[in-house]
């Protein structure tokens, strides 16, 4: 009895020892695994619904999300979602004959026409564009036509979809009008990560405008190496420069280490963003002090891309000169200045600050380069006017004028820095 | 013993083979349930959904209309319930973020929104405020907002700091514009027309007119004598202003006759078409057409040469010029003769537009214009394309033109 009673102990302690192993432990796994099946976003993402879900929260970051997800459309969009695609289409193409009847209707609501654009091209995707492409041809402009909206729709989702259509755009279109779909569209991939909006800046390129929002793990660097001369790289640089200018420091630098020029005005970039947060000055210091780590052959490029964003603010113009080291670093820079005719006031006040022979070289190096780029004759009167109002600017003797008219004319005979 | 221990061995094995069972079973109820989950809430939704019908083009035109409103200030909802300190704290978050550097950011957009809602609950402190924030791209941005949130009954205020700070609102912020157009009505309602070529001049001289961009002019009493204004120097010399051109346009809309005389005395047939570029609106294009009718020839082919190269340089606003134009005169011939100045968009790929102006001539002058079209562009700068081509077509079909002289028109236009 004993024995039978301690067996039966035996077998309930032990099937209950080994469900509570498996059961248990399982229970335990499955916890610590749960996170891993999601990606970073769709973690982000569940972190920022649970924040969502606190209706008192007031914080800026709030605020940011409910723009970023245009609530106030939200009843519309499920509406939407309810009507079949004939629906949509009859009700899309019946919204804009009522709105393109009153311009200033079309003008406030025309939201609404962009969400039924892109809730017909969520469900049909090309094939949207197809049934638009159809319609109303005879209006006046052709963002009130169907298939503008839809455009806009895949171009905020499919880049490649949209550089399909453009090809079948209607010929009479005007370069901005096509360009709003370029906008959208690299815009909205500079949003989804820095892999988007590499495959987008390789089909768009040339608009200059840098997105409106990055995701907090965009991959600058990544940005940089793809598309150093893409859209908008510029000012995600400076952007990137505000928030970690250390990082995006060696981005830029492997940029040059690369036997890139670097964008047009990168470095010029990183003293923006540097500037907005920390001043301009540390920020001029903090850049000029990183440029000998710039290979020599990109080293003027780097500098005249930095004077032609401090050039912006001319009254930081003669710190900037004080700043750079080098005589040839400081007449690159000159130069730059140089170009603004329109603001002579500043140009002299800029310039002051370095010594005459420097003055006089980097009007010599001017000359040259206008000697060099413009050798038609027809040019030739203009670029005199520029270049006597520049020597106007300094006060130059006879002597020196004569010096500085010889290197334009292609006819002198010294070596000009 | 011995056999004690391996009926607990083998009873721990039956364990765990529960335990396993459960747990699958756990897994498949789980994942069940979570499948139920999310196969009936859309269901649940589409009942609820359900409980009304389906929205037609007119709930959705009607839904957006009232969110239309609610979409200038996207926010506006959720900013109701946050006190002033509150809005001040997020504010000065959000002046800490580099996101300001990024044109358009949500960031900005948000601290703009913060701002609007604490202008609107208490101007004087949201201004003192940003007063004392420190110059910079965010300031730059928030004074966009500022001018654009400014409370309408202290716009005469926005002037007079105008007057003090002409820099505080740059030249394309449009509370600029708004603010001096409030300070000129101001100064006309009580200083007449001399009272206003005074302000005019000092404000001109401060550099306060707006070069370029339309301007309505200010409003004006009933019995403002513009003749008196035109007469001083004040309005001479602002011409080349934005503010004196919607003048000029309000003065032609009141009294065409002598408005149109000073304006062709003055600065010839070319100085109507300023006045329309930069204070042009329906009644005052109407004015004009009413007026030509007493032009002479020289001067009404000159106003129309004139118009005729504006209309293949710009894109869509001429044509309404032309067709209010022509509303205006009651002569039909001389409707038709600035209807035709439109053909010349058709060179510039703006069919469309233009084609309802044409619709409005008489037919056998429409045609015989048609054939004649020359376009005054550089070859390299037409632009009529295929898809002009097929509307052209659609329209000659419609005014029933033959097959040949549509097939010639068409060819007319071909770059």
């Amino acid at each position: 009895m004993k024995t039978l009673i301690i067996r039966i102990t035996l077998v309930i302690f032990g099937v209950g020892l080994g469900f509570f192993l498996v059961a248990g432990s399982s229970t335990s796994i499955s916890k610590s695994a749960e996170p891993h099946r999601l990606s970073r976003s769709q973690q982000k993402n569940s972190a920022r619904s649970s924040a969502a879900a606190k209706p008192d929260q007031k914080d800026l970051q709030r605020l940011i999300r409910t723009l970023r997800e245009d609530r106030q459309t939200l009843d519309i969009r499920r509406e939407l979602e309810r009507l079949s695609s004939g629906e949509l289409q009859s009700g899309m193409l019946e919204v804009m004959d009522t709105l393109r009847n009153d311009p200033k209707l079309f003008h406030t609501n025309y939201f609404l026409i962009g969400l039924f654009g892109a809730e017909l091209y969520r469900r049909d995707g090309e094939a949207a564009l197809e049934w638009a492409e159809k319609q109303e041809i005879d209006v006046d402009r052709f963002n009130q036509r169907a298939i503008s909206s839809i455009l806009n729709a895949a171009a905020a989702s499919s880049p490649s979809v949209l550089k399909r259509w453009i090809d079948r755009l209607p010929d009479n279109l005007q370069q901005w009008e096509v360009a709003q779909y370029y906008l959208i569209a690299i815009n909205s991939a500079a949003s989804r990560g820095a892999e988007d909006w590499s495959e987008a800046a390789q089909i768009f390129a040339g608009y200059w405008t840098g997105a409106p929002y990055y995701p907090d793990d965009f991959d600058f660097s990544r940005m940089l190496k793809d598309a150093p001369n893409g859209s908008g790289v510029n000012d995600a640089l400076c952007y990137w420069a505000a928030k970690d200018k250390e990082a995006a420091w060696v981005g830029m630098k492997s940029i040059y280490d690369g036997g890139e020029q670097g964008g047009e005005f990168s470095l010029g970039s990183l003293w923006k963003g540097v500037a907005a947060t920390e001043g301009s000055q540390p920020a001029l210091d903090w850049v000029v002090s990183h440029l000998d780590q710039i290979p020599e052959n990109s080293r003027e490029s780097a500098i005249e891309g930095l004077a032609r964003e401090v050039r912006n603010r001319p009254e930081d113009f003669g710190a900037l000169l004080k700043a750079l080291p080098k005589e040839a670093d400081r007449l690159a820079a000159a130069e730059e200045m140089l170009v603004n005719p329109s603001m002579p006031k500043q140009v002299k006040a800029a310039l002051n600050t370095l010594p005459r022979q420097e003055q006089m070289a980097a009007l010599l190096k001017r000359a040259k380069y206008f000697a060099k780029s413009y050798q038609e004759e027809s040019s030739r009167a203009a670029i005199n006017t520029r270049m006597e109002s520049s020597m106007d600017l300094f006060n130059l003797n006879a002597d020196e004028r004569a010096q500085v008219m010889a290197e334009l004319s292609g006819s002198s005979s010294s070596t000009s820095p | 013993m011995k056999s004690g221990a391996i009926i607990f061995i083998i009873a721990i094995a039956v364990g765990v083979g529960m335990g396993l069972f459960a747990q699958s079973n756990g897994r498949a109820g789980k994942s069940e349930t979570a499948e139920k989950s999310q196969t009936t809430r859309p269901r649940e939704r589409d009942q609820q959904r359900g409980d009304h019908p389906k929205w037609r083009s007119g709930d959705f035109l009607k839904r957006a209309g009232e969110t239309a409103e609610a979409r200038k200030h996207p926010l506006g909802a959720e900013l109701a319930n946050w006190t002033d300190a509150e809005i001040e704290a997020a504010l000065y978050e959000a002046l800490t973020k580099p996101e300001w550097l990024l044109n358009g950011s949500p960031t900005s957009d948000a601290a703009s929104e913060l701002f609007a809602e604490w202008m609107k609950r208490d101007f004087d402190a949201a201004y003192a405020w940003f007063l004392g924030i420190q110059d910079g791209t965010a300031k730059k941005q928030l004074t966009v907002c500022l001018g654009e949130n400014w409370p309408e009954d202290r716009a005469s205020e926005g002037f007079a700091l105008l007057r003090i700070n002409p820099k505080i609102f740059s030249q394309s912020n449009p509370a600029r514009r708004k603010f001096v157009l409030q300070g000129l009505q101001d100064e006309a309602a009580k200083g007449g027309a001399i009272g206003l070529a005074a302000l005019l001049a000092k404000i001109n001289s401060e550099k306060l007119l707006s070069k370029y961009g339309y301007s309505p002019g200010p409003e004006l009493p009933d019995d403002f004598d513009f003749g008196a204004l035109a007469a001083t120097d004040a309005f001479k010399d602002g011409w080349d202003t934005s503010e004196i051109r919607g003048l000029v346009s309000k003065w032609m809309a009141k009294d065409a006759e002598s408005a149109v005389a000073w304006v062709l005395q003055t600065k010839g047939p070319g100085g109507i078409c300023d006045v329309f570029k930069f204070g042009g609106a329906t009644s005052t294009y109407n004015a004009v057409g009413g007026q030509m009718e007493n032009w002479s020839d020289e001067i009404r082919s000159e106003f129309l040469d004139t118009i005729e190269k504006q209309v293949a340089g710009q894109l869509y606003t001429t044509s309404s010029v032309i067709s209010e134009l022509a509303k205006g005169t009651s002569d039909p011939a001389l409707a038709d003769e600035i209807r035709e100045v439109g053909i010349q968009g058709m060179f510039a790929g703006r069919t469309s537009n233009v084609l309802p102006i044409l619709d409005e001539m008489d037919p056998v002058r429409r045609v015989d214009a048609l054939l004649a079209a020359t376009s005054g562009m550089p070859k390299g700068q037409q632009n009529f394309g295929q898809s002009d081509e097929e509307l052209l077509r659609k329209k000659l079909n419609e005014w029933q033109v033959s097959a040949e002289q549509t097939e010639e028109i068409v060819q007319r236009f071909k770059p």
